[in-house]
């Protein structure tokens, strides 16, 4: 009685997570293949009315490093913003590789604001960027706010 | 993605490892052995070395009490570096409010909604 | 159990006693801990996907995404333990329920039910914190040392 009980709740525990998780699945690879079509790998827009050339070379930068996993870049006239993953097992030393990373940049370009990040959810909102500016649908002044929006995310500190 | 959630199971089964021996090895009480865990993630933030475990292991480092610990240090020390040393003792709770206060919150609700058994 | 205690005992009692030690169950550390494992790591894990799915749909962030899946494991914690399921958890594995918030909040919530009978403010409210209350206490001490000697040494020592 008592372990059929159990053994329903644990089922119950299951399914529920079952559910949620392909979900979550069929999303992403919904996401992919969109990317596929309207993408390239690069990490970057090609086809964007504004050049893109810096955050190609930054992405090509980060990406280049052995502790990254994927880069997406974009920039604007006077911003340059950098999202990145980094590999799981070198996660454990996040801060270290954030701060690397932004100062490599600043460097590379100096006219920029940079604006660079690992977070995932940061990562998304990159890349979604990456496809409406690959799309053509927005233009320089939407964007601009976009990344303001992105950057003002990512100072947000628990 | 799947690497996180594999180390949160990893890293947070552990943790609830390292609760077990607590309590079965040196008999602790329960309440004994969660207060020891506070303390402890307390203590390792004090060395800035919880924020990585969390970077690394997601909810794993932070749904254990633990992270309690953690995050009432955190609150404090962002307060000290705005506002000094007063800042201790004022921004202790900026950061942790949402376990204590959903606690309390969801509590009274539980308490209106459910009724004791036996 | 101490010794002077057992000095009183008669004889009989104290071979009682022997005989009972002889025959008490071990507590199986090993299995009890692999249980915990399991389920503490099963926790997090759902905590991860709570936390993912506010990520995905919501504007939060790794770093702040906790405060948010903190909550919504306490809630979960909530009708767990209102429905009688978390004792059910806890009896199968011990510490791997106790450790993660859920934990903290079912000894919060379980409390605050329990008491309700005695009214809300005497019962529920002054019997809430009963079981977590020393949590709070020494997390918030120990916080507070540790905050305080890191500014000290950080500002003042220049470290």
């Amino acid at each position: 009685m008592n372990m059929r009980k159990w053994l329903l709740i644990a089922l119950a525990i299951v399914m529920v997570m079952g559910g949620c998780a392909k979900e979550k699945g069929v999303k992403q690879q919904s996401m992919q293949g969109t990317n596929l079509i309207r993408t390239n790998t690069d990490g970057t827009a090609k086809r964007a009315s504004i050049d893109q050339r810096p955050a190609e070379r930054a992405v090509a930068y980060v990406r280049s490093r052995d502790d990254i996993k994927d880069a997406v870049a974009v920039n604007t006239r006077k911003k340059l913003l950098v999202a990145y993953q980094i590999k799981h097992m070198d996660r454990f030393y996040r801060k270290q590789i954030e701060k690397e990373i932004h100062d490599h940049l600043k460097r590379l370009f100096p006219d920029y604001q940079i604006i660079s990040s690992s977070d995932l959810k940061i990562f998304w909102k990159t890349k979604e960027l990456v496809d409406n500016l690959e799309n053509k649908k927005w233009d320089e002044t939407k964007t601009n706010k976009q990344i303001q929006k992105i950057k003002r995310l990512s100072e947000d500190s628990a | 993605m799947l690497a996180t959630f594999f180390w949160a199971f990893v890293v947070g089964g552990l943790i609830c490892v390292i609760g077990q021996i607590l309590m079965d090895v040196f008999k602790l009480t329960p309440a004994h052995t969660l207060t020891i865990l506070v303390v402890a993630g307390a203590i390792l933030d004090g060395f800035g070395l919880y924020e990585p475990l969390i970077d690394f292991a997601g909810a794993g480092a932070t749904i254990p009490i633990t992270s309690f610990g953690n995050s009432l240090v955190h609150g404090a020390l962002q307060e000290a570096d705005r506002h000094g040393i007063i800042g201790v003792l004022t921004g202790m709770f900026e950061v942790t409010s949402a376990g204590i206060s959903a606690a309390i919150v969801f509590g009274f609700i539980g308490a209106l909604l459910f009724r004791p058994k036996g | 159990m101490a010794n002077e205690k057992r000095k009183k005992l008669t004889p009989v009692q104290q071979e009682y006693h022997l005989f009972e030690k002889a025959r008490e169950t071990k507590r199986p550390v090993v299995k009890n801990c692999f249980r915990a494992f399991l389920v503490g790591g099963f926790i997090c894990m759902v905590g991860q996907a709570i936390s993912y799915f506010y990520m995905y749909f919501f504007d939060f962030t790794e770093q702040t995404v906790g405060n948010p899946t903190v909550a919504t494991m306490v809630f979960i914690s909530m009708i767990l333990t209102g429905f009688g399921v978390y004792d059910r958890i806890a009896q199968f594995a011990g510490a791997g329920s106790a450790v993660p918030v859920t934990g903290f909040g079912n000894a919060v919530i379980s409390a605050a039910i329990e008491h309700r009978t005695e009214g809300f403010v005497l019962g529920v409210g002054s019997n809430m914190f009963k079981l977590a209350g020393s949590v709070i206490l020494f997390g918030t001490f120990a916080a507070f040392v540790v905050a305080l000697v890191k500014t000290i040494a950080t500002q003042w020592g220049g470290l």
